[in-house]
């Protein structure tokens, strides 16, 4: 059977993969002149590179080194047999960061950590799935202590009880404080530390987008409400009787091209405010989706992006 | 003429050129991939939007599998059907499948992991059921197996076993063969599945196998209650075909 890859996808489908590949091969075979200067030649285009990295000049590394020993000793990593820094720049996130990999005298890396051009702890990771150790966190309680009291040392600037969740297989624990700005959650963003079962560190994270401006005025619930009845509409069409709105709330999101082709394909690095309109799916719909989400503009109502729950 | 509306002009056929060659893959014939991708139920011709996610995670799979040395195609709308999975399984070293997935109660009273097919539906699709692929495959060793669906890696998954992958996380220097399979916890959003699967393919390369590629996967914005299971060996490469078993040079 042929791959038929291209024909099911519609012109809406044909029309993204015409961008995608445009862009692909602007960046694959180094055009500078294949997309509008300073545009798609630095985009992300699915199935391309998601990031470059280059190496930082031993001047520029020092301070990095030095910011990576210091949280080394924080996170409780082993020292490495090297490290090397790179200056990451991010496609699909739209950020640039330095990344310190330290690795073992065969080579093989240990850990990363990731520092912003703040110079912020961003990301860390400790590589070899080494959730056999000592005596393992008798409880969800010792785990969010442990978690908190990394935080803090850290200097993450977390407040507040953090979610906590146990891991599959025994595998560790999961502490999580999302993002909340002015009482209004921020999708995506936020603290996370990632435990091994005995509370050593398997991971860090911390994700701050920039947020644009707020609108000057706000939609309100009963007008976001009407404004999601009528995007469903436009939809589902026929089909939009079998969804059905469960909540709406506002939100800080990524505008993504989640219904639009011609939209870049990794989400907006500037987060904006949106009612977030969740409705679930009923009868036939609910066979291959579940759920789908809508960004609606706070302030004018125009769809920003999306989700989807298959 | 300027020389970029020129270069534009002929961006386009390159580009062509340049996806038609992903789409064909390397002449690696031996070590066949198949990447499924769900686009019916969610497309124009069922509601009346396309949903961009899943011809971006197939675009994205197919140029994963194929960096790693697999012959790969990827399949969609009425080419994904329950016949089509179950005919190329066992030729399948790599399978990737993005679309609904759960559960599902077979008709013989028990419930096995499952996906639905495409097969251009917008409604009534086939449920592929793992025990449908572990009668045909009858053992046959597998590479890397990404479930992009809801529910697969949970504990209780049956899916890697259809494809002989152990449920154990080798490290270190254990080794569970040259096998990765990758699914997620609970109802998974598309946004989160194709932001954790561009870092992993973005990783996956000199100095980072499966293992670290996961790890590294992890490390982004997402929404809260995410999460990825993996088993099989987190000390591999990703690379298509068989490895001499306890391979010291696996990375």
């Amino acid at each position: 059977m042929k791959a038929p890859f291209l024909a099911p996808l519609g012109l809406r489908g044909a029309r993204l993969l015409g961008a995608a590949a445009i862009a692909g091969a602007a960046i694959g075979l180094g055009f500078p002149g294949g997309t509008a200067p300073g545009d798609a030649a630095d985009r992300f285009v699915a199935g391309g590179p998601a990031t470059e990295r280059a190496p930082l000049p031993s001047e520029r590394a020092a301070p990095v080194l030095a910011a990576a020993s210091t949280a080394r000793l924080r996170l409780g990593l082993p020292e490495p047999a090297a490290a090397r820094v790179d200056r990451v720049t991010d496609r699909f996130s739209g950020t640039t960061y330095d990344e310190v990999t330290g690795t073992d005298k065969a080579g093989r890396s240990l850990h990363l950590q990731r520092f912003d051009e703040r110079g912020r702890l961003v990301g860390a990771v400790s590589f070899g799935w080494q959730s056999r150790g000592g005596r393992p966190m008798p409880d969800a309680e010792s785990a969010r202590a442990r978690g908190s009291r990394l935080a803090a040392d850290l200097g993450l600037g977390v407040s507040g009880a953090p979610d906590v969740r146990q891991d599959p297989d025994d595998s560790g624990w999961t502490i999580a404080w999302p993002r909340v700005v002015d009482g209004i959650a921020v999708l995506g963003d936020g603290v996370r530390v990632d435990l091994w079962p005995d509370g050593r560190v398997h991971a860090v994270v911390r994700a701050e987008r920039p947020l644009a401006s707020r609108p000057s005025s706000l939609l309100d619930e009963a007008t976001a409400r009407q404004r999601a009845t009528a995007t469903l509409g436009d939809l589902f069409g026929s089909r939009a009787g079998q969804t059905m709105i469960a909540a709406v709330a506002l939100g800080w999101v990524a505008p993504n091209d989640a219904f639009e082709p011609t939209a870049p394909d990794a989400p907006g690095p500037t987060l904006r405010l949106a009612w977030i309109v969740e409705a679930r799916t009923r009868g036939e719909l609910a066979e291959g989706l579940r759920a789908v989400k809508i960004f609606l503009d706070a302030g004018t109502g125009a769809l920003l992006g999306g989700d989807v729950l298959r | 003429m300027s020389p970029g509306r020129r270069t534009r002009q002929i961006a386009l056929p390159l580009a062509m050129v340049a996806l038609a060659a992903v789409v064909a893959g390397p002449a690696r014939a031996a070590y066949q991939a198949t990447v499924d991708s769900n686009v019916s139920a969610f497309s124009f011709d069922c509601i009346k939007i396309n949903d961009t996610y899943p011809t971006k995670m197939l675009t994205s799979a197919v140029a994963g599998y194929r960096n790693l040395g697999y012959s790969t195609t990827g399949f969609s709308g009425p080419a994904f059907t329950r016949a089509h999975v179950l005919a190329r399984t066992t030729a399948d070293w790599g399978y990737y499948v993005h679309s609904h997935g759960d559960h599902y109660l077979n008709a013989d009273g028990r419930r096995y992991a499952g996906f639905k097919e495409d097969a251009g539906l917008c409604s009534g699709a086939r449920t592929v059921f793992s025990k449908d692929i572990a009668a045909t495959r009858g053992g046959r060793q597998s590479n890397l197996v990404i479930m992009s669906t809801c529910h697969l890696g949970e504990t209780n998954t049956t899916m890697p076993g259809a494809f002989s992958i152990p449920m154990v996380k080798a490290r270190g220097s254990d080794w569970a063969g040259p096998n990765f399979y990758l699914g997620y916890l609970g109802a998974a959003w598309d946004s989160d599945e194709f932001a954790f699967e561009t870092r992993f393919w973005d990783t996956l390369g000199p100095g980072f196998g499966v293992g670290e590629a996961f790890d590294k996967a992890k490390l982004g914005s997402f929404n809260v209650g995410f999460a990825a299971n993996w088993y099989g060996s987190y000390l591999w490469t990703g690379r298509a075909g068989p490895v001499p078993t306890g391979c010291p040079k696996c990375l």
